[in-house]
């Protein structure tokens, strides 16, 4: 158990910083919709359901979806 | 020099909150107030789920501060979009058969799972908010799936966001008219703990609470695609 | 059911949240209607208010949302500074909305009354709750409407304004959250009541960490000297009926909330040399920027900025006068703010220009609009008889009450402020009424639906300035509500 619970904080740990990092945008979108994604796995593992959904389906899902939109409307790369 | 500042500023903000965190043992339970609604609140509200319980019975003042700010966010996203002239229409290519056929298979279950999830809040975890964006991330699928074929019937998302908001305040006052007098008491009958037909108005509020953010959060997706 | 259940605070908040949740299908079925709902529901506010306010000057009204008792459930607490300010906000409500019933034309004219009635409900919502984190949700309810109204003209500055406060908005709203967390975290509770019997020794550097978020967070909204980079470009590019509402009530509800959790929750006791220097600070630098503006709307909202400045400066004096001091200035620089942002509106309209040079002559051409504009201005800068004389006069006095040198070195430089905000107050009468002389042009008032606001405005800064005692009665319980932490406990946990 705490082997997975560490690589769950290390690979969100990851994909923080390389969203942060990237120079392509939607690259970043990506990453941060990973971070949301094992948040929500997270918070299945802390018995907490109920923030679990909210966070998969809003979290990664929709958020992501506008940021996509938002980058379609400007620009994919950052300068 | 700015990364600099920012960084130390950072820091000093990490260093803050860890000494604030220090103080608190993990995975204790020693909040008096958590306590109370593990301990009395299947007998107070009725309901299997005790988050429910606190969302909707316990904290539903800040439930209904929480769906007006939705609502508000999607008003507000409209009016600003409104005054933006729509831009040149994209060439946009169709999507396959396979594709768009397999979105409009899952369409249907996807809806019906969200109305699960909020029909049956105070049972099983999940609740209006959760079903509402498991509804609205079906009508994602039927944006992304099949672009400019269909789309959200205007006047149909303002009534359910509408009615779904009022009956959420109706049936605070009707709390405050009758029972114990309290704004948003539950005054209806318990029923038999862990039944479909329990928690007094949770159901109904937490029914209006889905049909209310589904409609939102759709039109909010509705208005964003539309600009794209 | 006795007479109080019938009146019950609760109402101030659902009702308004009902009506707007109503107007979309209102809409539906005619346009006209709903321009009239907001008028309809803060008239129905402030009668509500104004019949609760005596009620709540001895004991405050407790009341506990669904009947669970205060620490388990939410409560609202009623008292004499809540109702005070939800009053002011009931009014300057109902007047700003009979002004914007004809003033607003463009856009999507159904979303803005939605977001301004629901901006005044935060507001009320922030005054009258007694859980913080009921307090954390109507201040998002109260900054999201206020980020689309600054937008909701769609100019590129508007649209600049809206994102540059909603960054600054959201990293305060997060701030406020991280605080909230930390004190739920530590004690185990939200209640504001439970929080301030639980927290000790505020120094404790635990508890001082999530003080400094949740007054940084607050901060950003009520503008206090390095927190308001937002404001001037937020003021001044929304429309005029929403700047009126923006600087005369959304900050001065976000100094509450500071007040409030300085005061009540963790009974701060030694950090007001601290508060008082940034409360001069922000007149100083306020008024001078003021001073330097060519643009109308901008200037009002610099002079926003310093009058927060001197509210801030009261409220850390400390003293039973200086905190009923600094309720006063809140009321008297509501009242005078909502009244120049309403006539510069329709001043602006009439000459398409924001440019203070382009008023010539406008002291002829709307001889009404250019007197309102005057006796609010003379209100702001503090001349006797309107009612920001009464309430300068104090807070001076509240300053000088202990003769400690600092204090009087301080309301120095407060006065210097005064005396800068009179100089370009002067400045813009000036090129009203003796400018372009020549300029002879047909009068063209203001319409009827803005004069009335305006004068009922004028006539309150005047009544209230000629009788303080009125409105005395009320801040002398509210000012001790404010510093009697020890009561506000009993009342709320028995």
């Amino acid at each position: 158990m705490i082997v997975i619970v560490t690589f769950l904080i290390v690979a969100m740990l990851a994909a923080a910083v390389s969203a942060y990092f990237f120079r392509d945008l939607l690259n970043a979108v990506i990453a941060s919709c990973m971070v949301s994604l094992i948040a929500a796995v997270m918070f299945i593992l802390l018995h907490a359901p109920d923030v679990a959904m909210a966070e998969a389906s809003i979290g990664a899902a929709l958020v992501t979806t506008v940021f996509v939109i938002a980058i379609r409307r400007t620009t994919r790369y950052e300068k | 020099m700015r990364k600099c500042i920012g960084i130390i500023l950072l820091i000093i903000i990490a260093w803050g909150i860890l000494t604030s965190l220090q103080t608190m043992p993990f995975g204790v339970s020693r909040a008096k107030v958590a306590n109370h609604y593990i301990n009395n609140g299947k007998d107070e509200t009725g309901a299997a789920n005790i988050v429910t319980s606190v969302v909707i019975n316990y904290r539903a003042f800040d439930t209904l501060g929480e769906v007006t700010v939705l609502f508000l966010s999607a008003i507000g996203l409209g009016a600003v979009l409104a005054t933006i002239k729509t831009r040149e229409k994209r060439d946009t290519e169709k999507a396959s058969l396979i594709l768009s056929t397999g979105c409009r298979f899952l369409f249907p279950p996807i809806i019906l799972f969200g109305a699960y999830i909020f029909i049956h809040g105070h049972l099983t975890p999940g609740g209006g908010f959760q079903g509402g964006a498991i509804i609205a991330s079906a009508f994602l699928l039927m944006y992304l799936g099949c672009h400019g074929e269909k789309r959200l019937n205007d006047r149909c998302s303002t009534f359910s966001e509408s009615l779904g908001g009022l009956a959420f305040v109706i049936i605070g006052l009707i709390g405050l008219a009758v029972g114990t007098h309290y704004f948003l008491n539950n005054f209806m009958p318990l029923g038999k703990f862990n039944t479909l037909l329990s928690a007094g108005v949770i159901p109904i509020i937490y029914i209006a609470i889905g049909f209310k953010v589904g409609a939102e959060l759709s039109k909010i997706i509705d208005l964003l695609m539309e600009e794209s | 059911m006795n007479e109080m259940s019938i009146l019950d605070p609760v109402l101030l908040i659902a009702i308004p949240l009902g009506l707007a949740f109503l107007i979309p299908l209102l809409g539906l079925v005619s346009k006209k209607i709903v321009r009239w709902i907001p008028v309809v529901g803060f008239l129905f506010n402030g009668i509500v208010a104004l019949l609760i306010l005596p009620h709540v000057l001895k004991q405050p009204i407790i009341v506990k949302i669904g009947g669970f008792v205060p620490p388990f459930g939410i409560n609202l607490y009623a008292g004499s500074v809540g109702m005070l300010l939800a009053s002011l906000i009931a009014i300057t409500g109902f007047l700003v909305s009979i002004y914007a019933v004809k003033y607003i034309t463009k856009g999507a004219e159904q979303k803005y009354h939605i977001l301004f009635l629901l901006l005044l409900t935060g507001a009320t919502g922030v005054v009258l709750t007694g859980d913080i984190f009921n307090l954390f949700v109507f201040f998002e309810i109260l900054c999201i409407s206020s980020y689309a109204l600054v937008a909701y003209l769609g100019t590129r500055s508007g649209l600049e304004a809206s994102i540059k406060y909603l960054i600054q908005g959201s990293i305060g709203s997060s701030f406020l959250l991280i605080g909230i967390g930390l004190l739920y975290g530590q004690f185990g509770t939200l209640n504001m009541a439970d929080l301030a019997r639980q927290i000790v020794d505020y120094t404790e550097p635990s508890v001082f960490v999530s003080m400094v978020f949740m007054i940084t967070g607050l901060g950003i909204e009520a503008a206090i000297f390095p927190l308001n980079a937002w404001l001037p470009d937020a003021h001044s590019s929304a429309p005029s009926s929403v700047s009126a509402v923006l600087s005369g009530i959304a900050i001065e509800v976000g100094l509450y909330a500071v007040i409030r959790v300085l005061f009540t929750i963790f009974a701060v006791s030694n950090f007001f040399i601290f508060f008082m220097v940034l409360g001069v600070l922000t007149v100083l630098i306020g008024e001078m920027s003021a001073f330097a503006q060519k643009n109308i709307k901008r200037m009002l909202a610099y002079s926003s900025i310093g009058q927060i400045g001197l509210i801030v400066f009261a409220f850390s004096i400390s003293t039973q006068l200086g905190v009923a001091g600094g309720l006063f200035q809140m009321v008297s620089h509501t009242l005078g703010k909502a009244l120049l942002f309403l006539c510069a509106g329709y001043m602006i309209f009439r000459t398409g220009s924001m440019e203070i040079s382009s008023l010539e002559g406008i002291g002829k051409k709307m001889p009404i609009t250019a007197l309102c504009f005057t006796i609010g201005t003379f209100s702001i800068v503090g001349l006797p008889p309107f009612t920001g004389f009464a309430s300068k006069f104090m807070i001076i006095r509240a300053a000088l009450a202990n003769g400690e040198l600092l204090l009087q070195i301080l309301i120095g430089l407060v006065l210097v402020g005064t005396i800068i905000e009179g100089a370009y107050f002067f400045k813009i009468i000036q090129t009203i009424y003796f400018k372009g002389a020549h300029k002879t042009d047909n009068r063209e008032e203001a319409p009827v639906t803005a004069l009335i606001p305006m004068l009922i405005l004028v006539s309150f800064i005047i009544v209230i300035g000629m009788f303080p005692n009125i409105i005395d009665k009320v801040l002398q319980p509210a000012a001790s509500e404010l510093l009697d932490q020890v009561k506000y406990i009993g009342s709320v946990l028995g």
